[in-house]
């Protein structure tokens, strides 16, 4: 770095820092400031101009000081879209100027696992754990990416990474694709189905109404949304014609079993993630307290609620090291967890041509979108689950659709 | 087979196949229902092959990471790293001692929630320094002024 602080280099030549993003000022606090335009660091780098960056569920962990190592200054998001701006020496595949998603997942396309499919596990991109690969603004126990809720970001393996959107695919029908979609198309495929069985979505927000849409699609006879906002169920019902209950109004177990002849649901998605409600004492032990990575009470709902046998399909996020899981009955009901970050790059191309096809309008749950400006104030209003709000959109560069 | 209809009451006293509310399924029901179609079947593929434009091995990238490489002793340096913000202060060389031990160990993680706690009190005491800082100072002044 130069010794003047206000300067920086990008591709060689000193600009002055100018780029506003959203910064992490410490938990339940955001604010968007001016830091350094990000820069090519490695041969196959590319710097994208953002056009559309999402507030996701779990960035909500990070607002509030649950993922480990979230440092101060350190900029947000995984879900954007954009216009490449810059490319690196030995970047190939995508030119300047087009229009891209970005899968959330750093992958660098050719290890053990990304030849496999299996690009959320990539070995290449995060020195600090075993648990995960790269992701753009999710801590530096993701491999400390600044994230895309900012002018630009500097993407890694663009040519690998980047997904091209098509001609008549709006931003924001795309956005959803770089995670919420994805996550909430493969929580469905984890559950795998095979038609006419009763799935169990915990959590009604984008991840969970997406794996709501997806269950339909791989055959599902029923599917029974649950949350304890009214508003969300609301949503759930009218986007998708779903059956919804409020386990604020009804014991959620006792309910489930009631409606499937005393067995439970065939396959449960949890969608939710280690700040659940529903337990008193897990919230206070571990998302008050910190002595357990979270509340897992989503999780001990599910186990509680699919049948013998049944399939747990687990997308929320929860941190290390532990978790009070009722792993005992888990056990003794023979059931199995499929779980894993998606691997997004692999649904983009079909889950596009569901798009394409006019079969779902994702950009139908961005309720809020606001300027990059406002982002503190999206953050708190998702958060708070104020004025019906599903999802953020944030337009860094002044794009408001 | 459709579930018959039931209230919330009659659900929790007696079990069957029912519903509180009618289901609506949707015209696009079932459009996936081949996993053929499901992009992620199988999870991992039997034929390894890497993504389009890939270069493989990645070349090393110059520049100190950010994350220091977590400490299990036989893990190679990844090739490619984020640099977002460096550790520094307090709270840097605690991130730095919890980096030492590998991450299957809980007190890596205890040590980097602790770190994270310390860089918010280093943040807001940078903060109201420069007001705090003055106002002690008057504050002593003040007394040392009315002793003499």
């Amino acid at each position: 770095m130069p010794d003047n602080p206000n300067l920086h280099f990008r591709i060689g030549v000193p600009t002055l820092q100018r780029m506003k993003a959203l910064t992490y000022e410490g938990p339940y606090r955001v604010s968007v400031r001016n830091k350094p335009d990000p820069r090519i660091e490695h041969p196959q780098d590319g710097i994208v101009r953002v056009t559309a960056a999402a507030i996701c569920g779990s960035d909500l962990h990070l607002l509030h000081g649950l993922v480990p190592d979230t440092r101060i200054g350190f900029t947000f998001g995984h879900e954007f879209t954009g216009i490449v701006e810059e490319l690196g020496p030995s970047a190939q595949g995508v030119r300047k100027g087009d229009r891209v998603m970005l899968p959330f997942n750093i992958f660098c396309g050719g290890c053990y696992y990304c030849s496999r499919g299996l690009t959320s596990c990539c070995e290449n991109t995060n020195p600090a754990t075993d648990a995960g690969c790269g992701i753009y603004g999710y801590s530096h126990t993701m491999g400390g990416y600044d994230g895309g809720q900012a002018e630009y970001v500097r993407v890694p393996f663009i040519g690998v990474d980047a997904e091209k959107i098509p001609g008549g695919v709006d931003d924001l029908d795309a956005l959803p694709l770089t995670d919420a979609f994805s996550t909430g198309y493969q929580a469905a495929e984890m559950c795998e189905l095979q038609g006419g069985e009763t799935v169990l979505v915990l959590g009604c927000g984008p991840v969970g109404l997406f794996a709501m849409w997806s269950a339909w699609a791989m055959g599902a006879g029923r599917i029974i949304a649950v949350d304890h906002v009214d508003y969300r169920l609301d949503f759930a019902r009218r986007w998708l014609g779903v059956e919804t209950l409020n386990f604020r109004d009804v014991d959620l177990v006792t309910t489930v079993k009631g409606m499937t002849d005393d067995r439970g649901a065939d396959a449960t998605v949890e969608a939710v993630g280690c700040e659940a409600a529903g337990s008193p004492v897990h919230r206070a032990l571990g998302v008050y307290m910190k002595l357990e990575a979270g509340s897992p009470q989503a999780l001990n709902f599910a186990i509680h609620a699919t049948r013998k046998g049944g399939t747990i399909s687990m997308i929320g996020g929860y941190g290390p090291p532990f978790n009070g899981v009722d792993i005992g009955t888990f056990m003794n009901k023979a059931q199995r967890i499929n779980t894993g970050q998606a691997s997004v790059k692999r649904y983009m191309p079909h889950l596009l041509e569901h798009i394409q096809a006019g079969r779902i309008r994702p950009q139908e749950i961005f309720t809020h979108r606001l300027p990059l400006d406002r982002a503190p104030e999206g953050y708190h209003t998702f958060a708070r689950k104020r004025d019906g709000c599903i999802k953020v959109a944030l337009f860094p560069n002044g794009t408001l659709h | 087979m459709e579930p018959t209809q039931q209230t919330p009451d009659q659900v929790q006293q007696k079990s069957g196949y029912q519903a509180i509310q009618e289901p609506r399924k949707p015209p696009y029901a079932g459009v996936d229902l081949d996993p053929a179609c499901r992009p992620g079947v199988p999870r991992m593929r039997k034929d390894p092959r890497p993504w389009p434009n890939t270069r493989y091995p990645p070349e090393r990238q110059p520049g100190e990471s950010a994350v220091p490489k977590h400490g299990r002793p036989n893990k190679p340096m990844p090739p490619v790293f984020g640099t977002a913000v460096p550790l520094h202060g307090l709270s840097g060389a605690i991130r730095k001692l919890a980096y030492r031990y590998p991450d299957h160990y809980p007190r890596h993680w205890l040590l980097k929630m602790l770190g994270d706690r310390v860089d918010s009190w280093e943040h807001r005491a940078r903060r109201v320094m420069p007001v705090a800082v003055p106002l002690v100072a008057l504050g002593v002044l003040v007394r040392l002024a009315r002793r003499v």
